[in-house]
């Protein structure tokens, strides 16, 4: 079982070895959100939901690529929790 | 203050008549006069934007200085080709036919293009056809994922959303069609000592909604300071066949035509990193000059380490391409 803690780094260290911009990911806010930051672009987002389904061994729908749950680091670490549930 | 409100439309509005003298006196002074070129090249896709664009050029230069360039392909609109032409004929301007298809097939644009799709539709080959697709922007904050919707033979769709390779790997393939259709365009432009005349309006160009070194490469854009209700307006009056502006959109770029269902396709959008053609306010047409060498390095400098496109002043080859007026945005 990998927990929050463990997730979050890990999702941290993807935002900043794959974006242009994902080094700020290092440092930001975990509310902060991705999009507007500059982190995360559209193309992005489907990388970020590759990366999320591969590592983390689990299915994302349609329905759950919604701001709420991949917006910010703390919603997509929350959102993991839920999944994993 | 005065405290007037102005409505859209008022903003919008324009007088045709003296929007296409300042057009068409922009377009003499740039193709004759400082690119010293005896007439232009229009690439015509059937749709609205080329067609104003020939229709323009042909009341600057003359008709018997506009070549009309239809380029059709193995995914192309049927009725392009004769859209295309029904232009061509009112204006009394001379066209050639270039079917890029051999050309596509011998980069593997669509083998490479149907290999991404298969990965997430594992049937998608011979007789399919395809898009992509971005979810509605309004009544949703669903976050703007792609998807690709593919068509059976038989007439079964199928909609499934893309990982991040197969999609930059359809839209890398599908970019090779703008890329071909402005390489035989500069071809003709070259043997003719011709201007290539661009064709995109200022929605296209203020989202980036080109391809690097395609459709966004020409030597002039004598539309890309106007919206496409004054395309529409223009063209109404310098009587563009019926037809054709009644036709519904279309990139003539993917085998599945555009809905209203789901935002256009993406493939097209690009972060416009160089604005560099910027429209003015005084409806003139713009004109490419050369950049500096410190202004290239700039550039460079800018451009996103991502796989997207970016349009960049380099494309205006031997002519002469002016520095960017405006800082790079994104479409996002």
């Amino acid at each position: 079982m990998i927990d929050s803690a463990l997730r979050e780094q890990e999702v941290r260290r993807f935002l900043a070895t794959n974006f242009p911009l994902g080094e700020d990911a290092h440092g930001i806010d975990g509310s902060s959100p991705l999009l507007e930051a500059g982190i995360l672009d559209s193309t992005g987002v489907l990388e970020l939901v590759d990366f999320l389904e591969e590592r983390f061994e689990i299915q994302i729908s349609d329905d759950e690529l919604v701001p709420e749950k991949l917006n910010s680091v703390d919603n997509i670490v929350r959102f993991l929790a839920e999944k994993h549930a | 203050m005065s405290g007037q409100t102005v409505s859209a439309a008022d903003l919008l509005d324009l007088e045709p008549n003296r929007a296409i003298e300042q057009i068409v006196d922009g377009l003499r002074d740039s193709v004759l006069r400082e690119l010293r070129r005896r007439g232009a090249v229009v690439g015509l896709s059937g749709g609205i934007d080329s067609s104003l664009v020939a229709a323009l050029c042909a009341r600057a230069l003359g008709p018997e200085r506009v070549l009309g360039l239809l380029m059709p392909e193995a995914d192309s609109a049927p009725d392009s080709l004769e859209l295309g032409r029904l232009i061509a004929a009112s204006l009394g301007i001379e066209t050639l036919v270039e079917d890029i298809t051999p050309t596509l097939t011998v980069f593997r644009c669509y083998e490479r293009r149907d290999a991404a799709i298969r990965e997430v539709i594992p049937d998608y080959g011979p007789g399919w056809r395809s898009k992509i697709v971005l979810p509605p922007l309004l009544g949703s904050d669903r976050l703007r994922t792609y998807s690709v919707v593919a068509e059976s033979p038989d007439g079964q769709r199928v909609e499934k959303r893309l990982p991040a390779s197969a999609y930059l790997q359809i839209v890398a393939a599908t970019n090779f069609k703008q890329r071909t259709r402005k390489v035989l365009e500069y071809f003709h432009a070259d043997r003719l000592v011709y201007a290539v005349a661009g064709t995109p309006n200022r929605i296209e160009y203020d989202q980036g909604f080109f391809v690097k070194l395609g459709d966004g490469a020409a030597d002039v854009k004598p539309i890309a300071h106007l919206y496409k209700s004054q395309v529409f307006r223009l063209a109404e009056h310098l009587v563009v066949p019926k037809e054709i502006r009644s036709r519904p959109p279309t990139t003539d770029t993917y085998s599945v035509p555009k809905d209203k269902t789901s935002s256009t396709s993406p493939s097209r959008y690009r972060r416009s990193t160089s604005a560099w053609l910027r429209a003015t306010a005084d409806c003139r047409p713009q004109r490419l000059r050369r950049r500096s060498a410190s202004q290239k390095r700039t550039s460079s400098a800018s451009t996103p380490t991502s796989t997207r496109s970016v349009e960049s002043p380099t494309t205006c080859t031997s002519l002469r391409c002016s520095s960017p007026r405006s800082s790079p945005r994104s479409p996002q």
